[in-house]
């Protein structure tokens, strides 16, 4: 027998007189017995539900006909005063203080926040036409078979189906932006040859004619437009009771590969530039794009390269959370450090309270610190994650690797701070040694 | 004592007494027509014959690790989550190795992805208290599961099937779903890796110190290779 063999068979031996001794059968059957009466009380809920339905479809088969007429929807005003029905052609504006809500029957909701003012131009069974007068509306559009909604504001046209947007009226200067939170919409009017569709994550900003200038178009990445200039970085200057740091800036270079705004249409002089209209929509968004088997699969280098093929970039702007987070979990572990950290970022810059922003933004402490070996940016990181996270699953770690980055960065005061603060946490952590050691420094 | 302690470990298809003495569901043929039929009592045959099976072949994939009864439960849920989709009762058994081997994988799959954010700094990194065996033995297992950790996932689970949960090669090609030669692909590539990273490990490169095998483990990978691109 070989040493190869002699080994493993010690191994062998060890590892199944463990698994032995465990005596694991009588859990395992437990744990089938409990499947089991799960599955007997959903089967039983089942049968019940089911007899239910047939009752009640009879009864309500004959209701229906009566009931289930094409009728138009109706809407009712919430706002300062007592909720009533609303009416086509009424003029509701906001107070300077209160927004004001339009209800309608069919669960879709358009608010007005102060100060702005819309009215409902039709009512149909299908939907109706809201006509802003003036300020930004939240629109949240349910969507149902044959739904027919639109958003009126001056020349332009809002198609809707389903989705939730800000649209906003500017009437001094005929200027319309639309805002997508979620689905899409198309926009028509002044500027427009074909219809242009704004798809989640987007920005359309659109101004009809105004004096000598010709109308003009613009679609965007909706988070490039509000990024607001990057805060500067506050280096903890002195023992502080937690760790106060300003959240990070997006990394310039990241930033500098968004794509452009793209002027899809502008008009007369020298600068007319036609581009397609329709927003493009990312591959990568499809449940069996290419990316997400070959990650499922383990294999993510090519999961890696798929998904830049189908456009990771724009992905990142795109995308839901859970998406964008697996693409930076993808380049990871392909070992692509900085498309993982653009992933990263565009999840903590988008989604800042969804549920995997707070491993993103502990991912991004661990690569400034595995990776660039850039202390002081992990140090910040992992603040971002203590403050705005303290009920994380990884706040155990967040607050200890923050208290090695500060030392390794040279920053005492603040790894003091951060010593204090783990101590209170966790006194008996894998940290523990280390605060102490450095309370006492 | 109860039945899991009453049965041998290894249970092979065939006849199966239950602890009252009756005899039931003598082969698979029977075991996995009552199952079509949704006899409960098939189930908990089905457990008490392939459990030891699906044990060795986990826990030689996982070594000693304090998952591996949530993996076994991993594997049966699937089996009957699926035995309907099994047409040929003759193939039970190797279609029953076959989830017990890619649960197993997903797991340390899984495991792996997430190692990396429970980092600590090696300072710091707490000594967690082991069951199992004591001394050198209990030395070498955990030297050779994290070798192990190093290895291509597919290396890995061939190498554990058949040097830790001694399968036959056949046994280990059904089971991955691969070829023969493919197996024997992954076992030179990965006895090779095993043997470098080994070196790093006190405990380890004291058992492999006479030579034999380990010193023409190149040579070796050469032979495989060959043999398997027949």
């Amino acid at each position: 027998m070989s040493d190869l063999e002699s080994l493993m068979k010690d191994v062998s031996r060890a590892v199944q007189t463990d698994a032995r001794r465990r005596n694991l059968l009588p859990e395992i059957q437990a744990r089938l017995e409990r499947l089991d009466v799960q599955s007997q009380q959903q089967q039983r809920a089942h049968g019940t539900w089911r007899l239910s339905l047939v009752g009640a479809a009879l009864c309500a088969a004959g209701i229906a006909i009566f009931v289930l007429r094409p009728t138009a929807i109706s809407f009712a005003v919430d706002g300062a005063g007592a909720g009533r029905t609303g009416a086509i052609g009424e003029r509701l504006a906001a107070s300077d203080s209160a927004p004001l809500a339009m209800r309608f029957s069919d669960g879709s909701q358009v608010t007005l926040p102060p100060k702005a003012q819309a009215h409902v131009d039709a009512l149909d069974a299908h939907g109706a036409t809201v006509a802003i007068e003036e300020g930004t509306v939240e629109v949240s559009v349910v969507h149902r078979a044959r739904t027919h909604w639109e958003i009126r504001a001056g020349r332009y046209h809002i198609r809707v189906t389903g989705t939730r947007f800000a649209a906003g009226w500017d009437r001094s200067t005929d200027s319309l932006t639309v805002t997508m939170h979620e689905g899409s919409v198309e926009v028509t009017g002044p500027g427009m040859k074909a219809p242009a569709r704004v798809v989640t994550g987007q920005r359309l900003r659109a101004k009809d004619v105004s004096g000598d200038q010709e109308p003009s178009v613009v679609v965007e990445d909706a988070t490039v437009a509000a990024r607001a200039p990057a805060p500067a970085v506050a280096e903890p200057a002195a023992p502080v009771e937690a760790p106060v740091v300003a959240e990070p800036a997006p990394e310039v270079e990241v930033a500098a590969e968004k794509p452009p705004a793209r002027e899809i249409e502008r008009r007369g002089g020298a600068h007319t530039r036609r581009a397609p209209v329709v927003a493009p929509t990312s591959k990568l968004a499809l449940a069996d794009a290419e990316w997400r088997s070959l990650e499922a699969r383990g294999r993510f280098k090519e999961a890696l390269a798929a998904a830049i093929r189908d456009g990771f970039d724009d992905g990142c702007l795109l995308l839901p959370a859970q998406d964008v987070f697996n693409l930076g979990e993808t380049a990871r572990l392909a070992g692509d450090f900085r498309r993982a950290e653009y992933a990263y970022q565009a999840v903590n810059r988008r989604f800042p309270s969804s549920t995997p922003t707070s491993t993103a933004v502990y991912a991004l402490g661990k690569i400034a610190f595995d990776q660039h070996r850039d202390y002081a940016a992990a140090a910040k990181w992992f603040g971002v994650y203590v403050k705005r996270f303290p009920d994380g699953k990884l706040i155990s770690e967040a607050s200890g690797l923050l208290l090695v980055s500060r030392i390794k960065a040279g920053d005492n005061a603040g790894a003091r701070a951060a010593a204090e603060s783990y101590l209170r946490s966790f006194k008996d952590g894998p940290y523990a040694k280390l605060a102490r050691d450095t309370v006492g420094y | 004592m109860g039945i899991a302690m009453a049965l041998p470990r290894e249970m092979r298809p065939g006849a199966h007494v239950l602890n009252g003495g009756a005899t039931a569901y003598n082969d698979d043929a029977e075991l996995v027509a009552a199952l079509h039929r949704g006899d409960r009592a098939a189930r908990t045959v089905l457990v008490q014959r392939y459990e030891p099976l699906v044990e060795r072949l986990v826990a030689g994939a996982l070594g000693i690790d304090s998952e591996i009864s949530d993996v076994i439960q991993d594997v049966f849920v699937g089996v009957f989550e699926g035995i309907r989709s099994l047409k040929d009762a003759s193939a039970l058994r190797s279609w029953i190795a076959t989830l017990a081997v890619f649960t197993a994988r997903g797991r340390i799959r899984r495991r792996r992805r997430w190692r990396w954010i429970r980092f600590l700094a090696p300072e710091d990194v707490p000594e967690v208290p082991v069951t199992g065996p004591q001394g050198e033995t209990h030395e070498a297992v955990r030297a050779t599961y994290r070798v192990l950790d190093t290895l291509p996932d597919d290396e890995r689970m061939a190498f554990s099937l058949r040097f830790i949960s001694e399968m036959q090669l056949t046994e280990v090609a059904a089971a991955c779903r691969v070829s023969l030669a493919t197996v024997k692909r992954r076992l030179a590539r990965a006895e090779k890796r095993f043997v470098e990273a080994a070196k790093d490990h006190p405990a380890l490169r004291e058992r492999l110190t006479h030579g034999g095998r380990w010193a023409d483990m190149a040579d070796l990978a050469v032979t495989v290779e060959t043999e398997g691109e027949s």
